[in-house]
This record gives structure tokens, C-alpha cells and sequence, in this order.
């Protein structure tokens, strides 16, 4: 990078460019103006219904005569502060003037404004990394997903446990209910037999007969206790 | 012309054909089962350039008085909606017939069951007298029974007998119904197209009391919340091939059902169910994917994924639509195609490996590279990837019921992410990742299952591609369907 | 005489009964199963005399005071008399019946069916009373027929004793009867100038029953309920038939559960009709206790011939739910029931009986895999288990069909009432699910289990002519009244006409 803060001489190639260069720069506008070949150039008809209202501009012929004046200024003040063998003036006015200098040499210190915004859009952007990934990623989507094979796995078990014991039930309810009614007559004694028709008939007739409806909690009562006593009485074999 | 008889019995005289044969000539059982299903295929495949695709009515009638006492006729025709259903059920039972020609034990007698089996299918789908429809719906409670109970899994007596009760106490409360249908009617019939006419003089009471008695016997085999616990356990004890005839035939009687005898019939009971209905769907579809997802057996995890894909016909009927009623009769044919597909898959593996627990596999596309595209090309289709045939059939449902029920099919919308969810994890733990090397002898797949899933992969590329055939078929029906409800 | 003529096929049955007694003193001991081919040949020749009878062209009221012959009756008399055949063709292959007593033996089962003929034909309690009894004393005795045999005594004793016991439960209510009406009569004929008339006592202006009537209908229907094994009198059921020998348990499950629900349905459907005594409710109670006392014991059962014995209580249910229905169609679906009924139990019974007779044992591990044994026999069985538990299209469909349709046409027509029938119709439908299990129990052990002494060395089972036979008869008509039952059903119609 230092070779860059010397100026040093142009290699020829560069040089005969700057010369054809400098030759047609000086001449050019008279060039261009041989045989009105510029105006020509750059005519144009107004549109219609745009006519303009007052003559082309010119400007003004003042300022071509400061642009001149001010070009070969520039050229003895270069002459001046540069031409010498030292620069003393320069480094003078260097050193006097040294922010304005500082901050025409820094560009205006666009650069380090620049690399900085590029720092600061560079730790944005891994912050917004670390949500997407950590928070939406991780807490959003694995976590629907986690949750949903929660739900999943809940929803297994309810099928499982819950409906199909709920169906299983209603099939074991046959099954209870011919339990209870073979254990009625596991003994297989016919005196069981006859008293649980006996009372059964007597239930079947307090049915039927209307009038005698208050009876029949009577003689149920009485019928179980008879059942009852006859179940829980263990009779010598 | 009495081509439906012949489809519908033709496996009868197979059975018998089977029954006659002893029982050490398994080669011969074997021919004479893959013939008589085979014939009836072709037959039923025949009537596709017979068909009338312009018409709603019943086609290839045939009415001979069976009872005349009580009113019993022997009345058989197919329409849009029962026709493709006869074809799925004959295509399916040739291939799982082709699929079950691995059973080495007993042969005799599963033949002559399945062959049984198909007779009961065949006749539900064509029958149009109420009792003959309830005679053939119960005939395929008996094959099952066996079937499952002699050649299925370890919980296999269980497994029937709950089946085989099930169904029934659902089917008894249809019986129910279908008496009392009769003796309200006047003067009294069976005859479904006659009764399908009769409802304007119904009480709305009358309606919603029998619609529940209908729905108590199609809810159990459709399956639909909360009388699907049959079906987990059912499939998973059952031979490869009588898994792939329940998912893709026998609960599609029960959505048939729905379709044909209780909408049409009671019409203000199925208004007053609806909003129910809906609920259910949701719930099948929702619930169903869920408990798919927590299931680590492969086949029950199909197993639960097709009762989230009858939701999706539930879903369908309740729309209330051209669109939706479409949408229910397409899905039931691609969902017999890629069920039979995944069923067929899942007992391929499990008869190399004696085992289907999806964390005992790894890698598996590496050994099995044909086994595993098939297997990723039916569960694709499963969730429903546009370009195969699950992909029509759902897109139908979900917009015809969307009209009527906005929040009740976004929220079924849950259950395409969840299947494909589970479906993809499927894949990657079984055949992705490194080559489990306990896996290191399988063999892919034999000329016997590629026989047998070649038409299925077809079928469900082509219907995924170009349904126009299929929906042609039931166009006619489904407007005419349609136009009933006011 | 015309009257005694209408009564030939019964009084042939007597006499060829009393010739078989006779002829039992005369043959020698090695030609003593003679006895049975007479016995069933004498069954035959009565069942030619019933369908031969000019009777079946209408009711022809027979002695004016104790029986009428109308086509009810004849087809109750076919049945049980094809009945009584087929159970003689059991009891020839029935290895313990001792041959020294065959002439004992058929002349029982003659009697018995000689009574059941009168019982289906009474019009008179004194007639009904007498009928029972000679039924019932045969069944007795018939019951404990294998003297050394333990259970065989047991089950004749408690079948004794029970019917003692509601044998004086029916006089009681004969005798109250009597005190409400003033005859044991049921219903009279009488044949005056235009044609016939009938007396009942529901007609006879006796206003809504008094409790004297009411108690002695119940009283009598109790002791209908013992013959016919309905709850509560169905305890005796069990251990008779496990004890008797087989061939007496098929004839007692079929032929006197037929024999009696004719004489019920004649009695409380059309002589003194259930819904003019308001005891349609009690009947209906009777009948949901009756299926599901049966049903949900045997699920609990391990020995056949006592699971197909709580099986047959609960038939006898169903059988009661077209009583109680009290329509046509209940009517005529108890004779259509009946029909079917004793076709599939006679062939059920006939496979237990050989099966038994072949292991020793009647217990349900010997039907251990008989599909590898005798896949014929085993798929008959199954046709036979699955048409009594009512699953198309076999005979015990059509019959469940008609008997729940009777109940629901009974709640239609009943307007403000019609919650009994309907609830009766539900019972009936879910007993129906529960006796699947059961029997598919026995289909369990013969399909799904290996034959006890394994695969490969079972032997087949050996089925006689006489068991091939009854097989043949009784599927073939499982199968064709399943398939075809308009034959029957018309049959059936016209026998449920009846005066007036």
C-alpha cells in the first residue's frame, strides 16, 4: 500500500495516453465547433405544443471566461505548492490546516462509516440467525412438533385405554351379568332351583294382580332375606 | 342380462370348485382361486365400455321376486357410485389373491374363504333390496371371522372375535332399521329405488331415529369416532391379504352405506346429523393421523392412517356438493388403491424380517432399491402429493366441504401435515440413513408381489395424472346425488 | 266317528307305541334294534296319516269339547313327529343305549310324542294337562335311560322333581280357572246353522280380567314355561340335558319346545289373547329374561351339550318374542322359527353326538381341531352354529328376520305401548350378538386349534349312516329354507289361519 502514497512518474505508455489526451482536451471545444458540428449535434426540434417560450439558453459568456481564469489559477497555485524541490508551503498548509486536511484525505471518513455499518449489519444479522434458528426453529417448529407427537402419543393412549376398554366393557357386561347368574346356581341343588323359581312366581304374581301392588315390597324383602339366609348358611355336607 | 349374478357369484363357484379339490393339490386350489377372481375381473372390467356415463339410474338390472310373501325380491343393479366400487372390489381381491399365493399352510380353506369373502363384497355393492343388501353385508362377517382367526398374527382369536362382534352389533341396529323402514312404508317394500322415494311422508322423528340405527351398523365399518378401535387391531392381526381386502373394500361398504341408503333414504335425519357428522370427520381425520403418528408398528400405523382417510370422505359427504360427493367416491377408490398398496409393502417386509417395528430397520433403500421406491411412491400418495392419485380425492373433499364448513376444514388440514409427517419419518428411520447391517441378507421384491402391486402402481400413477376416467364414471350419480338435498 | 277319524295319525302312533312294547317281549336280543327302524317307521306312517288328513283344507273342530285339528296343529304335528324320526336315528348309533331296552326306548319316545300330538291340538286344560304329563313322564324316564350313569340319574331326578313341581303349579291355575270361568274349556265350537262359531272366555263377556283369570293365565303359562324351558322355570334345562343320553337330549330340545309353543301360541295368541289379559308386558319381561338368562350363560360353558342346552333356553326366547307380539306375523313366525329351530339343533346335536361318541368326552376340547379331522363335518357344524346364532342367509335368519319384524309391526301398531316391543326387538337383536360368541366358541376349537393329539396323528372322525343321514335332512334344510324359504313361509301362512 505505500507505493501509493508517492507520487512518482507515469510509465510512458501512460504518458503518450496523457499527452493524445491533453492535445485533444485543449483543442476540443474549438474542434467541435468547426462547421457548427456540436450544435448540429445536439439540436433538436421542440415538440409541438411544447414550443418554448422564449429562446434556447446560452449561458452566459462570463463564465466560460472564470472557468479559464480559475483552470490556470489552479495551474500556478499547483506550480506554487508542488513545482519546487521541497514542499515546504504544502507541508505548511498541511500542517495549519490539518482536520480539513485530514478529512479530505479520509474521504470524508466514508470508508470507516461504511465498515462500520457493514459491522453492525454483520451482528444484526447473527442475532437474527440466532432467533431464526434457536427461538423459531427450535421453540416453534420442533416444538409443534414435539407437542404434536405428544398429542399423538396422548391420543394413542385414549384410544387405547379410554374407547377400546369402553368397548371391551360393554362385551364384559354379558359376561358379569351370565357370571352372577350362574353363581346363583353353582351348587346345583334342586331346592335352589325350585326357590328361585318360587321366587320369581312370586314376584310374577304380585305383578299381575293390580290390587295386591303394595305387598310385592313386602314379599320381595321377605324372599331375599329367605335367599339370603339360604346362601350364606353353610349347610353339613 | 344377468352379468351382475355372474360377476357376484362367479367366486362361488370357485369356492365350491376349491371345496370339492383335496386338499393336498395346493397348486390347483391356487389356479382355480386365481380363475374364477380373475374372470370376474375381466367381466367386471368388460362392463366399463358398457356403462352408461350419461345416466343417474340403476344399469344391468335384474328383478326376480325372491319371498314374494314378505316382499323380498332378488334385485341387483350397479349406478356411478356402486359400479367403480364393484370394479375396486374385484381388482383388489385378484390382487390380494395374487398376494396370498405365499400361504403354506392350510391353503384349501383360505381360498375357499376369500373366494367366499368376494361373493359378500360384490353383492353389497349391487344389491338395491334391503334385505338382500343386509343378507350380503353380513355374508362377509363369516370369511373375515376365519380368515383372520386361522392365518393372522399373535392376538389373531382376539382379534376375530372382536371383529366379527363388532360389526355385528352395529349391523343388527341397520336390521332393526331396515324393519322398520318396511313396515313404514306403503304399501311395504324392500325395494331400495321405491323406498328411496317414500321419505316425504316421514316424520322428521321417524327419520332421525332410523338414521341412527342405519349409522350405528355403517360407523363401525366405516370406521368412524369412537367405534374404529376394531380396525388397529384387526389389521395388524391379519394376513398381508386380508388386510389389504379389509382396508380397501370392507370399509367402503360402510361409506356406501352412508351414501346410498341413509342420505337418499332419510334425508331430514342425515340434515339433523350433519353438523355431527362434520364433528366426526374432523375427529377421524385429526385423531386418526395422531394415533398414526405415535405408532412405532408400521402396520398399525397404516392401519390408523386409513381411518384418517375415511375421514376424508366423511368430510367429503358432508359438503354437500357436487364437488364433495366426487371428492368421498374418488377417495374411496384411491384409498383402496394405495392402502392395498401399503398393506402389500408392509407384509413384504414383515415376510423377510418377522418384523415391522420401524426403529428396528436403517438404510434399507441401499439393498432394497425397488422395494424402497415403491414404498415412498405409496406413501406419497398416502399424504396426498399432487401428481398421484390421493392427491385429487382430497383436493375434492376439502373443497367441497369447504363452502358449508370453513373452521372445520382448516382445522382438517392438520391432519394431511400430520400423515405426511409420519409417513416421511417412516421412510427415513426404515430406509434412510446408514445400512443397519442386521439387514444385510434382504432380497427385494418378487415377481409374486410385483405381480400384485404392479396394477395398483399403475392404477394410482394414472388416476393421479388423469381422473377423468373415474370421476366420469360417477359423474352422472354424483349431480343427481346431489340435487336431493335442498 | 268322523271325529275319532280326524284323530288317526295319533291313535296309530298308540297303537304302533303299544305294538313296539309288545314286540320288544317278542324279538330276540340281537334283532332288538329292529325296534328302532319300527319306531321311526311308525313316526313315518303317522306323518303320512297328519298330511294325508282332510283337515288341512280348513280347522275341522274335532270333538266339540276337548281338541281341534286345524292346519296349526298339523304343521306342530309334521315337526314334532320328523323330529321324533330323526331322534331315533340318533339313538341308532348312540353306542350306551343298551340294546335289551330298545323296545323301552322307542315306545317312550312314541308316547311322548303321541302327547305332544294331543297337546298341540287341545282346546281343553283337563286335555292340555293330560298331554303334558304323558309327555313329560316319557321324558322322565327317557332322560335317565343310561341307569349307570351318574349325571344320567341326576338330571332325570331334578327334571322330576321340577316337573312335579310346576305340574301342581298348573292345576292350580287350571282349578282357578275353573272358579273364574266354570269350565276347563279354552274355547268351544259349536257348529250351528250358518257354520261355526267360537266360544272363548275373552268373548264370553267376562269384561276385563279379573285377578282370579289373570292368576290362573299365569299360573298356566308357568307351567307351559317348564316344558318349553323359559325362565324361570328353565333350571332343570341344564343338567337334564347334559345328563340324558344324546339322542334324548336332541328330541327334548326340539320336539317338546315345539309341541309347547304351539299350545302357547294357541292359547295366549288366539283363544285367550295376551293383550286382552294386559299381560303382554309380563310376557315380553318373561321373554327378555328368558334370552338373556340363556345366552349369558353359556358363555361360561365348557361342556356342549350344556352350552347348547343354555342355547336352547334361549331360543325358546326368541321363539317367545313372536308370542308375545300378538300379530299374524308373530304367529307365523313362531311356527317358522320353530320349523328352522329344530332342523339346525337336531343337525348341531347330531355332530355333538358323534364327535362325543368318538372322544369320550363331550367337552369342548373335543372338537379340537376337526377341520384337520373332518373338514366336511366341521364346516356343517359351523353352518349349523352360525344359523342359530341368526346369520344370513341360513334358515336362522329367515326365522329371527320374521320373529323381529312381528315385534316392531307390534310396536307400530301400538301406538302409545309400542315401547315394549321395541325394547323387546333390541334385547332380542343384542342376545343375538352375545350367542355369537358362544358358538363361535365352538368353531373357535374346531378351526382354530390343532387336534389333541396333534397335527398328524388325529384320526378321522367317523361318521355312521345314521349320523350322515340326519346330517344330510337337516342341512339340506338349514340351507334351503335359508336360501328359498318361500316354500315355508307360504306353508306357514296358511297354517297360522285359524278360527275365527
Amino acid at each position: 500500500m505505500d507505493r501509493y502514497l508517492h507520487a512518482h512518474e507515469a510509465p510512458w505508455p501512460m504518458t503518450v495516453r496523457l499527452f493524445v489526451l491533453m492535445v485533444v482536451a485543449a483543442f476540443s471545444g474549438w474542434l467541435l465547433d468547426r462547421g457548427e458540428f456540436f450544435t448540429r449535434l445536439v439540436h433538436f426540434d421542440a415538440l409541438p405544443g411544447l414550443a418554448p417560450a422564449h429562446e434556447a439558453a446560452h449561458a452566459p459568456a462570463y463564465l466560460t471566461w472564470y472557468v479559464t481564469a480559475a483552470v490556470f489559477f489552479a495551474i500556478y497555485l499547483a506550480y506554487r505548492l508542488y513545482g519546487g524541490s521541497n514542499f515546504r508551503e504544502a507541508e505548511s498548509i498541511k500542517r495549519r490546516c490539518a482536520p480539513v486536511f485530514n478529512l479530505l484525505e479520509r474521504r470524508y471518513y466514508l470508508d470507516e462509516f461504511f465498515l462500520a455499518l457493514v459491522g453492525l449489519s454483520d451482528q444484526a444479522a447473527r442475532l437474527a440467525f440466532w432467533i431464526d434458528s434457536e427461538v423459531v426453529d427450535r421453540f416453534f417448529v420442533d416444538g409443534w412438533g414435539l407437542l404434536m407427537l405428544a398429542l399423538a402419543r396422548l391420543c394413542h393412549l385414549f384410544d387405547d385405554s379410554i374407547i377400546d376398554r369402553s368397548v371391551d366393557a360393554t362385551g364384559g357386561l354379558s359376561v358379569s351379568l351370565g357370571g352372577t347368574l350362574r353363581w346363583i346356581v353353582r351348587r346345583g341343588l334342586v331346592q335352589e332351583y325350585l326357590l328361585w323359581s318360587a321366587a320369581v312366581m312370586s314376584v310374577l304374581t304380585l305383578l299381575t294382580l293390580p290390587a295386591q301392588r303394595y305387598c310385592l315390597g313386602a314379599s320381595v324383602g321377605l324372599g331375599l332375606l329367605a335367599i339370603l339366609t339360604l346362601l350364606l348358611v353353610r349347610r353339613p355336607r | 342380462m344377468n352379468i351382475l349374478s355372474l360377476i357376484t357369484f362367479l367366486p362361488l363357484a370357485g369356492a365350491l370348485l376349491v371345496l370339492g379339490l383335496p386338499k393336498e393339490s395346493k397348486r390347483a386350489v391356487q389356479v382355480v382361486a386365481l380363475l374364477s377372481s380373475g374372470l370376474t375381473l375381466v367381466l367386471s372390467a368388460g362392463l366399463y365400455f358398457l356403462f352408461d356415463r350419461h345416466t343417474s339410474g340403476m344399469q344391468f338390472v335384474e328383478r326376480v321376486p325372491w319371498i314374494p310373501s314378505i316382499g323380498v325380491q332378488y334385485f341387483l343393479g350397479v349406478d356411478g357410485l356402486s359400479y367403480p366400487l364393484v370394479l375396486l372390489t374385484a381388482l383388489i381381491s385378484f390382487v390380494s389373491l395374487v398376494a396370498s399365493l405365499n400361504i403354506v399352510k392350510r391353503v384349501k380353506e383360505y381360498f375357499f374363504w376369500f373366494l367366499i369373502l368376494e361373493v359378500g363384497m360384490l353383492g353389497v355393492f349391487v344389491s338395491l333390496d334391503l334385505v338382500l343388501f343386509y343378507v350380503f353385508w353380513e355374508i362377509t362377517l363369516v370369511p373375515m371371522y376365519f380368515l383372520i382367526g386361522i392365518w393372522g398374527g399373535p392376538k389373531k382369536e382376539y382379534a376375530a372375535i372382536k371383529f366379527f362382534l363388532y360389526t355385528l352389533t352395529g349391523s343388527v341396529f341397520m336390521l332393526l332399521g331396515i324393519l322398520a323402514v318396511y313396515f313404514k312404508s306403503d304399501p311395504h317394500t324392500f325395494d331400495l329405488l321405491v323406498l328411496l322415494q317414500a321419505h316425504p311422508d316421514w316424520s322428521a322423528r321417524f327419520q332421525i331415529l332410523i338414521f341412527l340405527a342405519f349409522y350405528l351398523g355403517f360407523a363401525v365399518k366405516v370406521p368412524a369416532f369412537p367405534f374404529h378401535t376394531w380396525l388397529p387391531l384387526a389389521h395388524v392381526e391379519a394376513p398381508t391379504a386380508v388386510s389389504v381386502v379389509l382396508a380397501a373394500v370392507l370399509l367402503k361398504m360402510g361409506v356406501y352405506g352412508i351414501m346410498r341408503v341413509s342420505y337418499g333414504m332419510l334425508p331430514l335425519g342425515f340434515q339433523w346429523f350433519l353438523p355431527f357428522l362434520v364433528i366426526i370427520a374432523v375427529i377421524n381425520i385429526v385423531y386418526g393421523a395422531l394415533c398414526a403418528m405415535a405408532q412405532t408398528d408400521m402396520k398399525k400405523m397404516v392401519a390408523y392412517s386409513s381411518i384418517n382417510h375415511m375421514g376424508y370422505c366423511l368430510l367429503g359427504i358432508a359438503g354437500l356438493t357436487v364437488t364433495g360427493f366426487s371428492g368421498a367416491m374418488l377417495q374411496m377408490i384411491n384409498h383402496g388403491l394405495i392402502t392395498g398398496m401399503l398393506f402389500i409393502l408392509v407384509g413384504v417386509i414383515y415376510d423377510r424380517a418377522h418384523t415391522r417395528d420401524i426403529n428396528a430397520f436403517g438404510g434399507l433403500a441401499a439393498k432394497v432399491p425397488f422395494y424402497a421406491g415403491l414404498m415412498s411412491l405409496a406413501c406419497f400418495a398416502s399424504l396426498g402429493l399432487p401428481g398421484l392419485a390421493g392427491f385429487v380425492s382430497e383436493l375434492l373433499c376439502f373443497l367441497g366441504a369447504f363452502a358449508r364448513w370453513k373452521v372445520y376444514t382448516a382445522v382438517s388440514v392438520i391432519g394431511i401435515l400430520t400423515t405426511a409427517a409420519f409417513f416421511l419419518r417412516m421412510i427415513e428411520k426404515v430406509f434412510l440413513g446408514p445400512l443397519n447391517p442386521k439387514w444385510d441378507k434382504l432380497t427385494d421384491l418378487d415377481a409374486r408381489e410385483v405381480c400384485a402391486l404392479l396394477p395398483l402402481v399403475v392404477l394410482t400413477i394414472l388416476l393421479g395424472v388423469y381422473p377423468k376416467p373415474a370421476l366420469d364414471l360417477m359423474n352422472a350419480t354424483v349431480v343427481h346425488m346431489a340435487s336431493l338435498f335442498k | 266317528m268322523q271325529n275319532l277319524n280326524l284323530l288317526a295319525p295319533e291313535i296309530a302312533l298308540c297303537l304302533l307305541g303299544l305294538g313296539l312294547m309288545l314286540a320288544d317281549l317278542l324279538l330276540p336280543a340281537r334283532r332288538a334294534r329292529l325296534l328302532y327302524h319300527l319306531a321311526w317307521f311308525s313316526c313315518l306312517v303317522a306323518l303320512g296319516l297328519v298330511l294325508r288328513a282332510p283337515s288341512w283344507a280348513g280347522a275341522i273342530p274335532g270333538g266339540g269339547t276337548l281338541w281341534v285339528v286345524d292346519p296349526m296343529s298339523q304343521f306342530f304335528k309334521a315337526m314334532v313327529l320328523l323330529c321324533a324320526a330323526l331322534a331315533l336315528m340318533l339313538a341308532l348309533s348312540y353306542k350306551p343305549l343298551p340294546d335289551s331296552q330298545a323296545g323301552t326306548f322307542s315306545a317312550l319316545l312314541v308316547f311322548s310324542t303321541a302327547g305332544m300330538m294331543f297337546l298341540v291340538s287341545a282346546t281343553d286344560l283337563l286335555l292340555v294337562f293330560v298331554a303334558l304329563e304323558l309327555i313329560s313322564l316319557s321324558s322322565f324316564v327317557l332322560t335317565g335311560f343310561e341307569r349307570r350313569n351318574r349325571k344320567s340319574n341326576e338330571g332325570a331326578i331334578k327334571y322330576f322333581l321340577f316337573g312335579a313341581f310346576s305340574s301342581a303349579i298348573m292345576v292350580y291355575g287350571i282349578s282357578l280357572y275353573y272358579a273364574a270361568t266354570g269350565t276347563t274349556r279354552l274355547a268351544a265350537f259349536t257348529l250351528g246353522g250358518g257354520g261355526v262359531s267360537l266360544w272363548t272366555p275373552a268373548l264370553a263377556g267376562a269384561g276385563p280380567a279379573g285377578p282370579a283369570l289373570a292368576l290362573a293365565m299365569l299360573f298356566i303359562l308357568l307351567g307351559f314355561g317348564f316344558k318349553a324351558a323359559m325362565a324361570p322355570m328353565h333350571f332343570w334345562v341344564p343338567d337334564a340335558y347334559e345328563g340324558a343320553p344324546t339322542p334324548v337330549t336332541t328330541f327334548l330340545s326340539v320336539a317338546p319346545k315345539i309341541a309347547t309353543m304351539g299350545v302357547l301360541a294357541r292359547v295366549f295368541m288366539v283363544l285367550v289373547p295376551a293383550s286382552g289379559m294386559q299381560m303382554t308386558v309380563l310376557l315380553a319381561l318373561l321373554a327378555m329374561l328368558t334370552m338373556t338368562v340363556g345366552n349369558t350363560i353359556a358363555i361360561f360353558q365348557d361342556n356342549v351339550k350344556r352350552m347348547l342346552a343354555y342355547s336352547s333356553v334361549a331360543q325358546a326366547g326368541y321363539i317367545l318374542i313372536g308370542i308375545v307380539s300378538g300379530n299374524a306375523l308373530g304367529l307365523e313366525g313362531v311356527l317358522l322359527y320353530s320349523a328352522v329351530y329344530a332342523a339346525m339343533n337336531i343337525g348341531a346335536f347330531a355332530v355333538v353326538q358323534a364327535v362325543g361318541e368318538q372322544e369320550g368326552s363331550y367337552g369342548l376340547k373335543s372338537f379340537d381341531g376337526l377341520s384337520r379331522r373332518s373338514l366336511p363335518v366341521a364346516l356343517v357344524m359351523a353352518v349349523f352354529l352360525l344359523s342359530l346364532a341368526g346369520i344370513p342367509p341360513l334358515g336362522g335368519f329367515i326365522g329371527k328376520f320374521y320373529i323381529f319384524a312381528s315385534a316392531l309391526d307390534a310396536g307400530r301398531a301400538a301406538g302409545s305401548g309400542s315401547l315394549i316391543f321395541y325394547a323387546l326387538a333390541v334385547v332380542g337383536v343384542l342376545n343375538s350378538v352375545v350367542s355369537v360368541y358362544y358358538y363361535m366358541k365352538i368353531a373357535y376349537h374346531m378351526f382354530f386349534l390343532p387336534p389333541q393329539q396333534g397335527e398328524g396323528g388325529a384320526p378321522a372322525l367317523a361318521v355312521g349312516p345314521y349320523i350322515y343321514g340326519c346330517l344330510a335332512v337337516t342341512l339340506a334344510a338349514v340351507l334351503f329354507f335359508g336360501l328359498w324359504p318361500e316354500s315355508l313361509i307360504a306353508q306357514v301362512k296358511f297354517s297360522a289361519q285359524h278360527l275365527p
